[in-house]
């Protein structure tokens, strides 16, 4: 059984992606929900399931300000099945798969998935909003371990294997770099993208330290915005208003990798999931003709594309090395909006959100010039990972 | 016992009766990690068992040398709450008992090597609260 083969994305939407935007997390919502219902051809009445991630949350943070059922009462949606996939779940993702398993089984025919964010309005508001792991008194679970050391963010966490994998495999500072660069010079071309101006390798490297190796462009960049898809039964889809973006594959992992639990410090559950990807497919990875992989962190794109097999190991730096291979004219156009380090974060639903516009030719200057007909799309980090393989029908 | 090593954190580990021996092992001085005796198996961080043979018949909370490398590390120059001194580094020690027996803690001493990665480390005790956090010294000595 192959349920995400049954399944396409017909439509997606996108609201205004701000470094602090004035709009609220609601109406950023039914912006890009309303685009994406438009987009597919459909009216709000046809949407009969909404699947998002991870619920309303409010903790303060921006991380999760809105919830399906605010969505649906924002919206006057009729709506029977919704789901929403926990912080503990293979990735932002999961709201995407989620909505295939509820497709596949005639749950629903039309489902609105959403993601949304206010991590830029909220660390406005309060620069301590997003500290992980709280600010004080005893500690327990996951941070339980660095807490106490004084490491609260997840980005010196990252830096431990950043480091280790530089120790091993000779990436260089300059090689880690054409991942910043190559995201801000595609950027340039996404009206969307919170960092448009052009950043060069000596910019990067000058670029202040936050946990050695990693600098402030090895950062994303948190933002306020909502990203929004149609996914509809592959029946269906061929009837619609845009040609149907199939699903041919998807791979989760619950993985090793992490601050409880790490492995060879220089690879984490990304191979799990890439390996039931690749398992679950048709086609190989030399058929992917445009990348869209996640970069929290630009050492994340590094895992991702070893464990997705685009590099064998230690030969990303290699691959990467000057941009040319991951440029929009390279032999795997990579991060083709400017990827979360310029785009912003929108936690990997803004890579599959550019994975369609490439595949839909929508890409204005950005645009492969191959015209992509398959795409990998990517998002995860220590302990978690979910690829997706797009394909036209 | 009293002075101060690591000052870089402001909370303090939420002991539990799974990882109360982990971090109050620094009480005796010394370092306590579970192992199987069946399975001859150390394992960190702590579970209710062993998970090898999902059994706690032979687990125990036995002290280890306290001697490791420094498997990975980082330089923290960017403080995550106010008022917190930077620059410290931590990072993933692998304790000689076990090959892949990570332990995540501030690392203290080597100040003079610039890229301290598998030099050996020597644990030391931080008293913060009930916890004893295990702080690892840098040596330069094999």
């Amino acid at each position: 059984m192959h349920a995400e083969r049954n399944v396409a994305i017909t439509g997606i939407g996108l609201s205004e992606v701000g470094r602090r935007t004035t709009a609220s997390a609601l109406s950023l919502t039914v912006d890009a929900a309303l685009t994406a219902i438009t987009d597919a051809g459909l009216t709000v009445d046809d949407i009969d399931g909404i699947s998002t991630y991870p619920g309303a949350a409010n903790t303060g943070g921006g991380f999760a300000p809105v919830g399906a059922q605010d969505l649906r009462l924002a919206l006057g949606l009729n709506v029977n099945w919704y789901s929403a996939a926990a912080l503990d779940s293979p990735s932002q993702f999961s709201a995407i798969v989620n909505a295939i398993g509820a497709l596949s089984a005639g749950l629903a025919r039309h489902v609105l998935v959403f993601r949304t964010v206010t991590e830029a309005q909220s660390r406005a508001l309060d620069k301590q909003a997003q500290s992980w792991a709280g600010s004080s008194g005893e500690i327990h679970g996951f941070w339980e371990w660095t807490a106490p050391y004084g490491v609260e963010s997840p980005v010196p966490w990252y830096a431990t294997y950043a480091q280790r994998y530089m120790y091993e495999h000779k990436l260089t500072h300059e090689q880690l770099g054409a991942i910043a660069v190559n995201a801000r010079t595609n950027a340039a071309g996404n009206p969307s993208a919170v960092y448009r101006d052009p950043l060069t390798l000596d910019d990067y490297l000058d670029s202040r330290v936050v946990s050695w190796p990693l600098r402030l462009y090895d950062c994303d960049v948190p933002v306020d915005g909502s990203v929004a898809f149609v996914l509809s039964r592959l029946d269906d889809a061929r009837h619609m208003t845009n040609p149907p973006l199939r699903f041919e594959a998807v791979g989760t992992a619950m993985g090793a990798g992490g601050l409880r639990d790490p492995r060879d410090l220089t690879s984490f559950g990304a191979e799990k999931a890439a390996a039931m990807l690749w398992d679950r497919s048709r086609i190989s990875r030399r058929d992917v003709r445009v990348a869209q992989i996640y970069d929290g962190m630009s050492i994340l794109t590094v895992h991702w594309l070893e464990a997705l097999g685009f590099c064998a190991k230690g030969e990303v730096g290699a691959f990467v090395e000057g941009g040319t291979n991951i440029g929009l004219n390279g032999e795997l156009p990579m991060n083709t909006g400017g990827g979360q380090l310029s785009a912003g974060r929108l936690h990997g639903l803004g890579h599959l959100h550019e994975a369609c516009v490439q595949l839909w030719g929508r890409g204005g200057t950005r645009q492969v010039g191959r015209e992509p007909d398959v795409a990998a799309v990517s998002m995860g980090a220590y302990g978690l990972g979910c690829a997706l393989l797009m394909r036209e029908d | 016992m009293t002075s101060t090593i690591w000052t870089h954190g402001r909370r303090v580990p939420g002991i539990t009766p799974d990882t109360a021996d982990y971090w109050t092992g620094g009480a005796t001085g010394r370092l306590r990690i579970q192992h199987c005796s069946a399975c001859e198996q150390w394992q960190h961080p702590p579970s209710p068992v062993c998970r090898r043979c999902r059994t706690a018949t032979h687990l125990a909370s036995d002290a280890v040398s306290g001697h490791g490398r420094v498997a990975s590390w980082t330089t923290n120059e960017q403080p995550w709450f106010p008022g917190q001194p930077v620059p410290f580094r931590v990072g993933y020690v692998e304790l000689v008992e076990q090959p892949g027996l990570y332990v995540f803690g501030g690392l203290i001493g080597g100040t003079d090597i610039d890229d301290p990665t598998d030099k050996p480390v020597v644990t030391r005790f931080q008293q913060q609260g009930e916890a004893w956090l295990p702080v690892f010294e840098i040596t330069d000595e094999e």
